[in-house]
């Protein structure tokens, strides 16, 4: 029964383009979008929006990043995951290490793993105390590489086990929530020398630059953002492609591809493989610009609020995803300040209700998310001229 | 009535240039308040919110700050670390708050201090902690483990007459280091290994059954206690099903650290009566101006129509938040200014009254001298006081007994080269 | 005027036994205000011989520091209240019938804290005064009173006349109980305190008995002679540990899965039988807690004055308030939802999200719940192996809401038309079943019966807006290893999991890994057996 949900079409599928001026608005708007992501580190360069500005729409994109791995996996081939956070920590912890390894030292370690080593250290000092775990991500270009491996062969693990024993719908979802529950509390422990729930902290420098320095942090937004892009070029293509078809089929009626001769777990392994590499090189990018990496990122509302961001975004629509990602965590933000506009004050404490309700409307009444209501809005508007 | 209306109606012209922050700016004094007002810690968060606010009120009622009025701001970082950077960066940037009063768990301040490490901006942290770190840009008013644990290991072995030590904390990083600190000491005064033992559970863990069997056997000769780091709502369970099995404070005593007035105010006190828990402040404490800041404070929260109201009482954190506040506007008018080098320098030293008694912040370390209280719990959840130190107990900020070799760090952060 | 009556006789029955020490007691009470500490501890020793059953209390309620001096006669400290300077008073009452002293108006006695003088026991005091209510308790009329000071005694100091009290008491006690609790107290003295030639026939009692208590002071003792004895002695006392042992592993696996039982119930029923991912059903149960916490409120239960008639009316209502939110939730949200299971997981998060925080709202964060005065405690099957009222309280009630559940299910119409409706939605309602009253029945019950996890949960931990949050996903995986939609299954998963929990817990690994292996192991089972224990057969079982 609970099958009912892989055979309803989800989301806006491809090629459902409507009319010319209404892709011309589209296009006006993404080259308008684009722009002003490339204008912004030029605006903080000339002091008009805080370089902290930057900063939050760099960690906003690389979660964007995040949010079209699972939009491929769940709303395109209908696996809905609840352990992208995993990877996505998996790859935050890569570079964590990483930088921990430049930071500040004590005793020759870093500080942060200093201050929870479960034994006496004293006594042999300096690298050898070190776990062969940290000493592969000291080299800058293993960790790269690692931070993107790793999450991706956990992928496949959880992946390959998981399809071919045919675990579907809700099963998988569970079990994947499961595997992020577990490993957030293998994580906190802290013999495991991992950090515990204090996570890495006491970074200083990435590949020798000063993580403060204004230009570092527009640096990093500015990888970021290529990086986003680059992987929405290639997500799009990927959709576009053969293997795409595949994916809406294995989503639509993955018993009837498996008739036609496909053998849809390697299919799904793959796009799983692939959005959790996704996630490792979003939690990358994420952590130099947050300075801290922690175990909470695994607990069960990160995962919920990742299908959240893509669920409101639009599923099943690239551009749905990253815009639901960005407009979530800005409106997060800006709920959980105080303001106030004229005689109306906001206060911060309200935020779930409001965020709540959002999430309720969302689903029932734009089950297209804001991507779906563009669509409706363009259209209008293309209809009008 | 017309320049009230006046200022809101340019406020708005002006905010959306962002000016009206610049304008205000120039009458008040902006301080930041980060604490969690949702999620799990807001259960601990929200009442040292409603303090700072409350001795704002009352800096601002006798005059503000160098003339000037004290303006809170407050933002929810709802108990996501994260968020709490983020809501750091939007104080210091963008709302330029003089100084934070903020965070209760360790992590959030890990995930806080690069910010004002970086923009060299000054947090005062309320509550007790792990140790191990000394940032020039937080004011500790908070005990170090030194303040809390060793004294009260102290008094179970001297005046309990125990023997053996059971410690048991959530699995997290100030239990964890807690108890490293508590065996280094309990070894060094000669206790043996098979007489300490070291449990952990999970965040939020609910089913003490095993454990306290455990610990049932553990203490059968009748000279062990528990020394408890449990974290939250984990300790209801735990006292419930010690008191379930049988177990009694003339048994086997528990000595907790992270159970207060405000805590207790939550939980069925009558399984806890007669353990012990070992803090720096009282609300039982039987001083004129202790009594004075209990009452302001239950009549502040009555008269905001906070939950809770005139029930609401007071603990060590609370107190801890509320002279932070205090202490840092002494400081701010001895030093003549807000910048935070200024008052960092001020506070050197600075000796000042404080609800539970006059204290004193350290001359060098940012962190501040505190008696050391313990108490035993009574059946109106409040702490009758049985031991105290003499004096103020000077603070750690890395523990002697950890770092065996002298070897201490340097501290991180202060004003930019 | 009855209890008067009752209390006079009392007294007059007093005062004819204890003609003779009555006087002395009153003034061996002084001499606890004493300043010379010697004086003090003999004034304890003293009173702890008089024999007066009548001291137990009173030394209760020294320890705690209730006693104060007043007009040169000692007096109890009732309770102490506040005025609005927060200056403290004292409630007097008579030390020996607990009754308000009145003053000459007849109004009850109140003083200040300063026209009193409080008798303060040091730690050495406090620790005599056990002492000396441990040794007066012995003689104490209550059985289970003189069983817990005969417990005790072992394990103090051995005061003159201890052992030969003891003595007496393993002889002739009436209670079986306290007979072999002498015997092993006795035994326990002899090996700690006496001479080589008693500590050898002690161990070997210790072993006969199979002592617990005794194995510390067993395994320290360092003597040649006594080796192969107290090896023996040790070994036996190693048996009767591991029968405690696995006694107390299965007891808590036992309650710790009739927890799991009890809340993954209502969710095999919205899940597992409607197939909605109810995210908000940590939350349903926070309503039922919460709800439970309103009904102590509106009888005014507090530990000093119990009015444990709340818990009972508290079950109904947490299951019909947590019902009625449930419906409210179907009827706005989850009923659009049910051509898209997966979303309803998005809508009913938002929807938890907005509970949370409007109890936190109006509630504030963390309550109080005081259980009902016969779910506190326990009782003792064998020393060591204990149950507690509550977790037999929870046993029981998992079981009746499974059994009404399931009868429900079988036996009732609405039952059968709730399994139409789960089988073929479209066939039922060809027959005429209405779809949506059952939809709405159906989520109501799984919405109550969270409720009621709620309320039983109160009697373990504290009441949070949180709380449901950490049920949540372990109350998933229950449901998904039992096979959705097969009560039978949910039983048999939950029940086994709280066993294997504590099975880890209790033996190899501490509470952290226990939970991570359990994890573990539910996730590589799912590998194996995708559909849960009870796979669903025929129909239902196809994509």
């Amino acid at each position: 029964m609970t099958e009912r949900t892989m055979n309803e079409p989800a989301g806006i599928h491809l090629g459902s383009i409507c009319g010319t001026s209404a892709s011309q608005i589209n296009k006006a708007f993404a080259g308008a979008l684009l722009a002003f992501a490339i204008l912004l580190p030029m605006l903080a360069h000339a002091g008009v929006v805080s370089v902290e500005t930057v900063n939050m729409a760099g960690r906003y994109m690389a979660l964007g990043i995040v949010a079209l791995g699972l939009d491929l996996i769940w709303g395109y081939t209908g696996i809905l995951s609840l352990c992208q956070a995993l990877f996505f920590a998996l790859g935050g912890y890569a570079m964590g290490i990483h930088l921990a390894h430049q930071g500040t030292l004590h005793n020759g370690i870093p500080e942060s793993l200093y201050v929870v080593y479960p034994y006496k250290v004293g006594e042999s000092k300096g690298m050898e105390v070190l776990p062969w775990f940290w000493l592969i991500f000291k080299p800058f270009n293993l960790t790269i590489l690692l931070g993107i491996l790793i999450p991706g062969l956990v992928a496949g693990l959880i992946g390959f086990a998981g399809f071919i024993s045919r675990v579907k719908g809700v099963y998988f979802s569970i079990l994947t929530q499961a595997l992020t529950v577990a490993a957030m509390m293998f994580f906190s422990k802290n013999e495991m020398k991992l950090c515990g729930t204090n996570g890495i902290t006491n970074f200083t420098t990435l590949a020798g630059h000063e993580l403060s320095d204004p230009n570092v942090k527009i640096g990093l937004y500015v990888v970021t953002l290529i990086c986003l892009i680059g992987t929405y070029l290639i997500c799009l293509l990927l959709t576009k492609s053969r293997f795409g078809r595949v994916l809406l089929a294995v989503r639509d009626s993955e018993t009837a591809l498996r008739f036609a001769g496909y053998k849809p777990y390697a299919f799904k392994a793959a796009i799983f493989i692939f959005a959790g590499m996704l996630a490792g090189l979003a939690g990358m990018l994420y952590t130099p610009q947050a300075n801290i990496i922690t175990p909470s990122y695994m607990e069960a509302r990160w995962s919920i609020l990742m299908v959240v961001w893509v669920a409101v975004g639009g599923r099943g629509t690239l551009f749905g995803a990253v815009a639901g990602a960005m407009v979530i965590n800005l409106l997060y933000n800006a709920m959980t300040s105080q303001w106030s506009i004229g005689s109306f004050d906001w206060k911060p404490d309200y935020w779930p209700l409001v965020l709540g309700m959002l999430f309720i409307l969302v689903v029932l009444a734009l089950p297209d998310g804001l991507a779906g209501l563009w669509r409706k809005m363009v259209g209008r508007i293309a209809e009008v001229d | 009535m017309i320049r009230k209306h006046f200022i809101k109606t340019s406020a708005i012209a002006l905010g959306c240039m962002g000016l009206a922050g610049a304008a205000q700016a120039e009458e008040t004094i902006k301080i930041g308040v980060l604490h969690s007002l949702s999620g799990t810690m807001a259960i601990s968060e929200t009442s040292l919110k409603d303090v700072v606010l409350m001795a704002v009120e009352e800096l601002n009622a006798a005059g503000g700050v160098l003339g000037k009025q004290v303006e809170a701001v407050v933002v929810d970082p709802a108990s996501d670390w994260p968020l709490f950077n983020e809501k750091a960066k939007e104080l210091i940037t963008k709302e330029n708050v003089a100084v934070t009063f903020g965070c209760w768990t360790s992590v959030s301040r890990k995930s806080v201090l690069p910010v004002y490490e970086e923009y060299n901006a000054l947090l005062f942290y309320p509550v007790q902690y792990e140790g191990e770190e000394q940032s020039l840009n937080v004011v500790y008013t908070g005990a170090s483990p030194n303040q809390q644990l060793i004294p009260a290991a102290e008094y179970m072995m001297k005046e309990m007459g125990c023997t053996k030590f059971y410690l048991l904390g959530t699995d997290y990083v100030f239990p964890r280091t807690a108890n490293k600190v508590l065996k280094a000491y309990l070894k060094s005064v000669g206790v043996a290994d098979e007489d300490i033992i070291e449990e952990y559970t999970p965040f939020h863990h609910q089913d003490y059954q095993t454990i306290v069997a455990k610990i049932k056997k553990f203490g059968a000769s009748g000279d062990a206690c528990v020394l408890s780091t449990i974290n939250g709502d984990s300790n209801v369970p735990f006292y419930k099903e010690f008191a379930n099995q049988g177990l009694t404070s003339d048994l086997c005593p528990i000595m907790a650290f992270s159970v207060a007035e405000d805590e207790l105010r939550a939980m069925d006190v009558q399984p806890l009566v007669g353990h012990l828990a070992a803090w720096n402040y009282f609300q039982s404490i039987d001083t004129k101006e202790n009594k004075e800041f209990v009452k302001a404070f239950k009549k502040y929260c009555a008269d905001n129509g906070l939950p809770g109201g005139m029930d609401r009482v007071t603990d060590d954190p609370i107190e801890a938040a509320y002279f932070g506040v205090k202490g840092w506007a002494m400081a701010c008018e001895k030093a003549g200014s807000v910048d935070v080098d200024a008052v960092r320098e001020a506070i050197y030293g600075m000796e000042f009254s404080a609800p539970g008694g006059a204290k004193k912040f350290h001359e060098t370390n940012q962190h501040t001298y505190k008696p050391v209280l313990v108490g035993e719990i009574m059946k109106d959840g409040q702490f009758k006081i049985v031991w105290e130190t003499e004096g103020l107990v000077e603070p750690d900020s890395y523990s002697k007994l950890l770092h065996t070799d002298g070897n201490f760090p340097a501290p991180t952060g202060g004003p930019k080269k | 005027m009855n209890m008067l009556n009752k209390l006079l006789a009392c007294g007059l029955l007093a005062l004819t036994t204890l003609a003779a020490t009555a006087a002395p007691t009153e003034d061996l009470l002084k001499d606890l205000s004493a300043k010379d500490s010697a004086k003090r501890t003999e004034t304890l020793r003293m009173l702890a011989e008089s024999g007066d059953q009548r001291v137990v209390g009173i030394l209760g309620e020294y320890r705690l520091g209730s006693l104060c001096l007043w007009n040169n006669q000692v007096v109890l400290a009732l309770e102490t209240s506040t005025n609005e300077n927060l200056d403290k008073f004292i409630h007097l009452g008579d030390v020996f019938s607990r009754e308000p002293l009145l003053d000459d108006s007849g109004k009850p006695l109140v003083l200040p804290v300063a026209e009193l003088t409080l008798i303060d026991p040091s730690r050495k005091d406090r620790k005599a005064a056990l002492n000396a209510i441990m040794l007066l308790e012995l003689h104490a009329p209550d059985t289970e009173q003189r069983l817990e000071a005969v417990r005790k005694s072992g394990l103090g100091i051995k005061v003159e006349g201890l052992p030969e009290t003891l003595a007496l008491l393993e002889q002739s006690d009436r209670s079986r109980a306290v007979r072999k609790s002498a015997k092993e107290s006795l035994a326990l003295l002899n090996f700690r305190f006496g001479t080589p030639a008693e500590q050898l026939s002690a161990a070997g009692i210790l072993g006969d008995i199979r002592s617990v208590r005794a194995r510390s002071f067993l395994e320290d003792h360092e003597d040649p002679e006594a080796e192969t004895v107290i090896k023996r002695a040790l070994e036996r006392i190693d048996s009767r540990e591991r029968l405690i042992l696995a006694f107390n592993i299965f007891n808590s696996g036992i309650s710790s899965g009739s927890i799991l039982v009890l809340m993954a119930l209502g969710l095999a029923v919205t899940f597992g039988m409607m197939g909605v991912i109810n995210m908000a059903h940590g939350e349903m149960m926070m309503i039922g807690a919460y709800t439970t916490y309103c009904m102590q409120l509106l009888f005014g239960h507090t530990p000093e004055t119990p009015n444990s008639i709340y818990y009972v009316v508290a079950l109904p209502m947490s299951f019909l308030i947590s019902a009625l939110f449930g419906g409210l939730i179907e009827w706005t949200v989850v009923r659009r939802l049910y051509k898209r299971p997966l979303e309803s997981l998005l809508a009913t998060y938002g929807v938890g999200l907005v509970l949370i925080q409007t109890i936190r709202l109006i509630f504030g964060d963390n309550r109080p719940s005081n259980s009902p005065v016969w779910l506190q405690g326990g009782v003792e099957l064998v020393e060591g192996m204990g149950l507690s009222f509550n977790r037999i309280f929870i046993f029981v009630l998992c079981a009746a809401c499974v059994l009404g559940v399931m009868a429900l299910m079988r036996f009732t119409t609405l039952g059968l038309k709730m399994r139409a409706v789960i089988q073929n939605r479209d066939m039922a309602a060809a027959m005429g079943i209405n779809t949506r009253m059952t939809d709405s029945f159906t989520f109501m019950l799984g919405s109550g019966l969270a409720g009621v996890a709620g309320y039983a949960l109160t009697t373990i931990g504290g009441i949070t807006p949180n709380m449901g949050q950490n049920y949540i996903v372990d109350s998933f995986l229950v449901v998904v290893t039992g096979g959705v939609g097969n009560l039978a299954g949910v039983v048999c998963s939950g029940m086994g999991l709280g066993l294997l929990n504590k099975i880890l817990e209790g033996t190899l690994f501490g509470a952290v890994w226990a939970k991570i292996i359990v994890l573990i192991t539910v996730i590589t089972f799912i590998q194996f057996k995708p559909s849960g224990l009870f796979a669903p057969k025929g129909r239902l079982a196809d994509d």
